[in-house]
């Protein structure tokens, strides 16, 4: 019973992994005041295979909400970070049938403008079975069959510098489950073994339109 | 004498010995009366061969859709549940997305590479390659072909059978003519491989496909198969043409998308027959009839109608109101009127829910949480399923339309009907087609990871 407590309670209170800086695909800090607020920024944290958004909402996204995971614990969400607390990162992983942005496309998309099925922009819509976040709020889901949010990556924003730290996931995070899915395709793409390596000191991110040829929006 | 119940080794010689003397002193009428008594027993008796249950036994017939999601999330739901699933089936392969293969927009590997075995192991049950022959519910017994197995909770989860004198074929010679030569292609595996095989080695001339009446498994699919085969002929110029010929006075899910396709794409290659309702075929002389034309084919896809499983029938679990045969639940809770322990998913179940796999998914959560509360002495609010159905209209470039529906409860009319925040997107674009395929890969995920 405790054995079974601390676990759920782990995946959905906040998970370490190695604090890394968020930098520029020539190894330069990000600063978080020069991202663009017209499309996501994506970045491979905790691990080599596992993409998370970066996205700057253009306007502040406050903490407070009160969130389920899928597994039915409850969490708090952080707020976005930043001078104008408007930057967010979330596990880009679907938290309904894990789809997830791989080099040729990408299902799960963030819409700046609107969204057909969502009837609105600003949303995080997955493609694949019509879910749709809201990156605003802790990533909760607005409609659609996902079961819980998209799990956060919890950033961490040095004032003096303007630069940004990933420091760990939480509400939910859905890795095993994604690394048993996609076994045989991530030692395909990486190599045996590899996608599970974790990333260290630094994340290197890029606009979405690099990581993904197609992004499919809905 | 008899208060030992063992048999010793002699004992056994000795009434092994008494049968065979009957068997041999029989003759005339006796002897098939103790032919049929040995056939008998084979099947019957024989206990399956499966470890003891280690908490309650629920056992769920038939890995498509529906049983694999509630082998899966009713063990997740209550792990005591000890899960065995029966499958005759020895491999696995998809029957939704089967269309797209016809357009080689997925390969066989896309259906196919998915297995039973994982999918158990990954789930945590047991998977039991059988086919389920009979069912003593008093007993809480389940025959297969493998021997018996005791349930404390059995989910019947066998799909559909066709029923052919829906298109006035009832002589059993003609119905084996045309599942062997024109199948439709809404079940076995085998079907799409035949299928795909008339498609890319057609000559030229007429294929009908055509379209049943009656709530029938995947109500866009034979308008989507229409598009996959029109544009591989298109692109591979076979002078061929497909004839849609349709029970139905129009296309019966997202007509207008259709429609525009046909119109705008297939303007030289697909005609449509609404309206036709078929009244036989001449399998020899390849002619369809309906009530005022006769058509004659090529080549064709011939789907009947459909109807519950036929074990639904055998185990005397027919709903007296079904005109498909489907079985007699409790709409809610799917379990059989007046059984607890026995429940019916996916798309032998009697509601008027589009049988696909989106539906039979979503309900097959819903259903392992109704089965986890059962076993825990607790009940849980009803949950609509899902209708989500991408329909794949043009090959090249990849383009689909979709509908996105969910159903209520109608208390006055006491019927299910479409709940109102149900969506069609009837303008085919490429993100629907590529988020057609996603679709499919999310729920072999599901089932098997
Ligand atoms: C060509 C085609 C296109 C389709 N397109 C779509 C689509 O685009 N979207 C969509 O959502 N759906 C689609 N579908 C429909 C979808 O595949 C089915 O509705 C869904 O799989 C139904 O699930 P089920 O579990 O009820 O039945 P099935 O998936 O048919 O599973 C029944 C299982 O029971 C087993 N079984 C039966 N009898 C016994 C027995 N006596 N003992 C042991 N095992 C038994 C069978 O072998 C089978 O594995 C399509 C189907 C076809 C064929
Ligand atoms: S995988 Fe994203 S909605 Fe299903």
């Amino acid at each position: 019973m405790v054995a079974c407590f601390s676990k759920q309670a782990q995946a959905t209170e906040l998970t370490s992994f190695a604090r890394v800086k968020l930098v520029d695909a020539q190894g330069q800090p990000i600063k978080a005041s020069a991202l663009g607020s017209a499309e996501a920024y994506l970045f491979n944290y905790p691990y080599a295979s596992t993409p998370s958004f970066l996205i700057n909402l253009g306007k502040p996204a406050p903490d407070g909400n009160k969130l389920v995971a899928s597994d039915g614990n409850e969490y708090a969400w952080r707020g976005g970070v930043g001078a104008n607390k408007s930057v967010v990162a979330y596990t880009a992983i679907c938290a309904h049938q894990l789809a997830y942005p791989t080099r040729d496309a990408s299902l799960i998309t963030y819409n700046p403008n609107t969204s057909e099925i969502a009837g609105r922009g600003g949303v995080i819509t997955c493609c694949a079975h019509n879910s749709v976040y809201d990156p605003a709020q802790g990533a909760r889901v607005l409609s659609g069959p996902a079961a819980g949010p998209l799990s956060a990556v919890a950033l961490e924003y040095d004032v003096a510098t303007d630069e940004l730290y990933a420091t760990g996931v939480y509400g939910g995070t859905l890795f095993d489950d994604f690394f048993k899915a996609y076994k045989t395709q991530l030692n395909a793409e990486l190599g045996a073994g590899k996608a599970r390596e974790l990333v260290t000191a630094m994340a290197k991110v890029v606009p979405f339109a690099e990581y993904s040829k197609v992004r499919v929006q809905c | 004498m008899n208060h030992n119940p063992k048999l010793t080794r002699r004992d056994f010689f000795k009434m092994s010995g008494a049968a065979a003397a009957t068997l041999a002193l029989g003759t005339g009428a006796s002897a098939p009366a103790n032919v049929q008594a040995a056939t008998l027993s084979l099947g019957t008796h024989v206990k399956a061969s499966l470890p003891k249950a280690k908490g309650p036994r629920l056992v769920v017939v038939g890995a498509g859709t529906s049983g694999l999601t509630i082998a899966k999330y009713a063990k997740k739901a209550y792990p005591r549940f000890d899960v065995v699933m029966v499958e005759k089936r020895d491999m696995y392969s998809s029957c939704f997305s089967s269309n797209l293969w016809y357009a080689d927009l997925i390969n066989l590997e896309f259906l196919a590479n998915h297995s039973f075995l994982d999918a158990a192991r990954n789930n945590h049950y047991i998977f039991f390659n059988a086919t389920c022959t009979g069912l003593d519910r008093a007993g809480r017994k389940l025959m297969t072909n493998m021997g018996e197995i005791d349930y404390d909770y059995l989910v019947l989860a066998p799909g559909i059978d066709y029923d052919y004198s829906r298109i006035g074929v009832s002589d059993a010679e003609s119905e084996t003519l045309l599942r062997t030569d024109y199948p439709a292609g809404w079940t076995m595996p085998t079907e799409h491989v035949t299928i795909r095989d008339k498609i890319h080695g057609f000559d030229g001339g007429l294929f009908i496909q055509t379209v049943p009446g009656g709530n029938y498994r995947c109500l866009p699919a034979p308008y989507e198969r229409a598009c996959m085969i029109a544009s591989y002929f298109k692109k591979n110029r076979i002078k061929g043409k497909v004839l849609v010929l349709d029970h139905n006075p129009d296309i019966t899910i997202k007509a207008k998308g259709f429609h525009a396709a046909f119109d705008e794409l297939y303007k030289d290659y697909i005609e449509y027959k609404p309206s036709a309702e078929i009244k036989g075929v001449d399998v020899a002389k390849k002619i369809i009839k309906t009530e005022f034309d006769s058509y004659r084919f090529d080549d064709a896809a011939i789907y009947p109608g459909v109807r519950g499983a036929r074990i639904i029938e055998t185990f005397g679990l027919v709903d007296p109101n079904s005109n498909q045969k489907e079985a007699n639940i409790d709409g809610f809770k799917y379990h059989v009127i007046g059984d607890e322990r026995v429940y019916v998913t996916g798309d032998s179940r009697p509601m008027p829910y589009s049988k696909s796999a989106n539906t039979a998914n979503t309900e097959g959560k819903y259903v392992a949480k109704v089965l986890a509360a059962h076993a825990q002495g607790k009940s849980i609010n009803w949950e609509s399923p899902r209708t989500l159905c991408y329909s794949m209209v043009n090959a090249d470039p990849m383009e689909a339309i979709s509908v996105d529906a969910g159903y209520a409860y109608d208390k006055k009319k006491k019927a299910f009907g479409f709940s109102s925040d149900t969506k069609l997107y009837e303008n085919r674009d490429q993100a629907k087609g590529r988020a057609t395929l996603e679709w499919a890969r999310g729920i072999y995920r599901d089932l098997f990871a």
